[in-house]
């Protein structure tokens, strides 16, 4: 059974995750992890995330990703045994000497990190002699490419299909420390590649007045190649994106969940925009489908810092339901007031829509709207909602 | 210390040996980001023409292989092994492990531009039986210093050159000409720059050729100031002489090799000839490791 592997980036976005469908988690640690703004997990919350993510019968992996400098290396081998000692189920690493330190000091598995851009057979062969348990593949891949090395690959192959792409081959780029001081390998990305840039030949700018030239390519989004993707045999298919928020990761692990789930019992997919339209409810990049399906053209670039509206705006979540009062208890994310048309969705993969009749407080008070963070509150819902449930308006876009 | 250089004309060689201990040639079939690309037979003369100056030759392979150009690539390496090279400069572990098969992993040198940062990784190499490896090029004098001084295996480093900071597969330069409609005259050109709005004093030069798009630092890097220590601690020096010409490659080299000789390292001539800055990259400074908020 292929797994559907999600980022989470705390405690909260890993259980959406779980909860809505994904296989496995990936997270990051304190230390040795790129996406250094992303909210990391110290080894007490990474215990309690095992243990959430194990009574699930999930998986949870640690990125140790960066590519470390000397100055890193103190320490490496007590954090790796804590991480064993958490119940981790894999690292991803990208460091030949972080992945040995880990095989021969503890018995965490080993996945490959695409910051290694692994591109053929012969490089997966590597990672495999080294004791590797999985090879994540680099995004400059097509479908046929994948499969092929599927084929041939002793260990188990992860592939990217949703999110955030490096334009330039991952680990290779330092774009960011040299406009920025930052450290790309280190946790430091820039995101230089996503600027705007003039185009000059000599002195001469040749680029179009009113569009700059960037090297940003849209995000990924692979609905279409997935049951490609699942008849090629590959392990896991990897969601990216430990920065985004619970309606995301909601929306995109539960899209991908029943997508995976109507081919492997079907063998087909009988309405791709259904899926295609689920997904747009929470993204807000213009997304394409990378090297898929060939070398990439003009399609799959951002020119002008172009972004997309999602559709749906996030604003609540459910805490509980009252089946005789038919009213439930919404935890608010988002401003919204009475009469406000909105869809309520879940794991599940139903939903519905209904218009909000009323807003209480947990005092009994009536609301003209929601607008505190965080506030609890009650409006009915026709329909029985369970926790962990979201509630999100549909915008005129 | 053996100083290793870019060839842009076979012609040039001889001329060029007076400072350089030994060549790099490269086939864009397999290789990217290059001055010139030598068909086979090229190569082989160039080969030939190194054994006769009694010079290394080493041939550059730093494209990321995929499985379709395996074949091709193990008949390249089978024609180039009957003229005897070197070694062979490679980017991908991948094409470490072909070496391996092809039972030549000791004409090895690995280069993968940026992931050998510390002792433990660029030492891990010697596993592989590969003749040596490059050092990254974003890490600190220190760090170069700290690595050598453990080294099991033998250290290669970029002393001189316009150094790549951007490998995509992707032709940007096409894709952007492509979203205009309109064709691109631009591939493989090698006078383009981008700016970015924030930083308009700052022009980056970008090459697209058929591996890919390269975006390359503003300054040409140089170690000149720093060579009479380097060459205690590094096993290899090389010039990386893409965006530039072999008269100019002669010039420079001529300039190390008087420094090695104890003069000063005097660099203003040379940059105001060639109209360009050079500094030392990181050699003197730290990238920042998890900075608490990305800012441009």
């Amino acid at each position: 059974m292929i797994e559907l592997l999600a980022p989470a980036g705390d405690l909260e976005k890993l259980k959406i995750a779980i909860i809505y469908g994904a296989d496995a988690v990936f997270i990051g640690g304190t230390e040795f992890s790129l996406r250094a703004r992303a909210s990391n997990f110290t080894l007490a919350d990474i215990k309690e995330a095992c243990e959430f993510v194990h009574s699930y019968g999930k998986k949870l992996y640690v990125t140790t990703n960066i590519i470390p400098h000397n100055e890193n290396m103190s320490e490496l081998i007590e954090y790796l045994k804590g991480l064993e000692v958490c119940g981790v189920d894999a690292i991803i690493a990208a460091s030949p000497y972080i992945a040995t330190t880990a095989l021969e000091h503890t018995t965490i598995p080993v996945h490959v990190s695409t910051q290694q851009s692994v591109v053929n057979s012969n490089a997966v062969q590597f990672w495999a002699d080294l004791g590797a348990e999985r090879v994540v593949l680099g995004r400059e891949l097509d479908q046929y490419e994948i499969k092929d090395i599927c084929e041939k690959s002793p260990v188990e192959i992860e592939v990217f299909i949703h999110g955030g792409m490096c334009a330039s081959y991952s680990g290779r780029c330092t774009l960011s420390n040299n406009m920025t001081d930052r450290d790309a390998n280190r946790g430091g990305c820039a995101h230089s590649c996503r600027w705007n840039y003039e185009l000059l030949s000599d002195k001469t700018t040749i680029n179009d007045e009113s569009v700059f030239f960037s090297m940003s390519s849209k995000d990924l989004q692979t609905l279409a190649f997935i049951p490609s993707l699942i008849d090629s045999k590959v392990s896991s298919l990897k969601i990216e994106g430990r920065m985004k928020s619970i309606h995301y990761i909601a929306t995109v692990v539960r899209t991908y969940r029943m997508l995976i789930d109507e081919y492997t019992a079907t063998k087909q997919i009988k309405d791709l925009e259904f899926y295609i339209k689920e997904i747009k409810k929470a993204e807000n990049r213009l997304t394409s489908y990378g090297f898929l399906d060939g070398k990439p053209k003009a399609e799959q670039q951002l020119y002008n810092l172009r972004n997309e509206e999602p559709t749906k705006e996030f604003i609540g979540i459910v805490l509980a339901y009252d089946p005789i009062k038919k009213c439930a208890l919404i935890e608010q994310r988002n401003h919204f007031t009475p009469y406000e048309s909105v869809e309520l969705f879940g794991p599940s993969g139903k939903s519905f829509f209904f218009e909000i009749k009323e807003i209480k407080d947990t005092e009994g008070n009536l609301l003209d709207a929601a607008r505190h963070p965080r506030q609890q509150i009650y409006i009915p819902v026709p329909h029985e909602v369970k926790p962990y449930d979201m509630l999100r308006k549909v915008l005129d876009v | 210390m053996i100083k290793l250089v870019t060839i842009y004309d076979l012609r040039h060689m001889e001329k060029l040996s007076e400072f350089a201990d030994g060549f790099i040639g490269a086939n864009d079939q397999f290789a990217t980001r290059v001055e010139r690309s030598f068909s086979v037979l090229e190569l082989l003369d160039l080969i030939k023409e190194a054994h006769r100056l009694n010079k290394k030759i080493y041939i550059s392979i730093n494209q990321m292989m995929h499985n379709d150009q395996i074949a091709s690539f193990k008949e390249f390496i089978q024609t180039l092994e009957t003229a005897n090279p070197t070694g062979y400069i490679v980017g991908d572990i991948g094409v470490v492990y072909l070496l391996r098969e092809l039972k030549i992993e000791a004409k090895g040198v690995y280069n993968p531009e940026t992931l050998l940062t510390n002792v433990f990784d660029f030492n891990f190499n010697q596993t592989l039986g590969v003749h040596g490896a490059f050092l990254a090029k974003e890490i600190t004098l220190e760090d170069i210093l700290a690595i050598t001084k453990q080294k099991k295996l033998h250290a290669f480093m970029y002393v001189h050159g316009y150094l790549n900071m951007f490998y995509s597969k992707r032709q940007l330069i096409s894709s952007y000409f492509e979203n205009l409609d309109q064709n691109n005259p631009y591939h493989d050109k090698r006078n383009l720059k981008i700016k970015e709005e924030k930083r308009p004093d700052l022009v980056y030069p970008i090459l697209e050729d058929n591996g890919g798009t390269h975006v390359f630092r503003d300054k040409v890097f140089s170690t000149l100031n720093h060579i009479n220590r380097l060459k205690e601690h590094i096993d290899y020096a090389v010039f990386d002489m893409v965006l530039h010409d072999d008269s100019y490659t002669y010039d420079v080299l001529k300039r190390y090799a008087e420094v090695l000789e104890g003069k000063e390292p005097l660099t203003s001539d040379i940059e105001q000839k060639y109209g360009e800055t050079w500094d030392d990259g990181f050699l003197y400074k730290k990238t920042v490791y998890k900075p608490k908020k990305v800012t441009r």
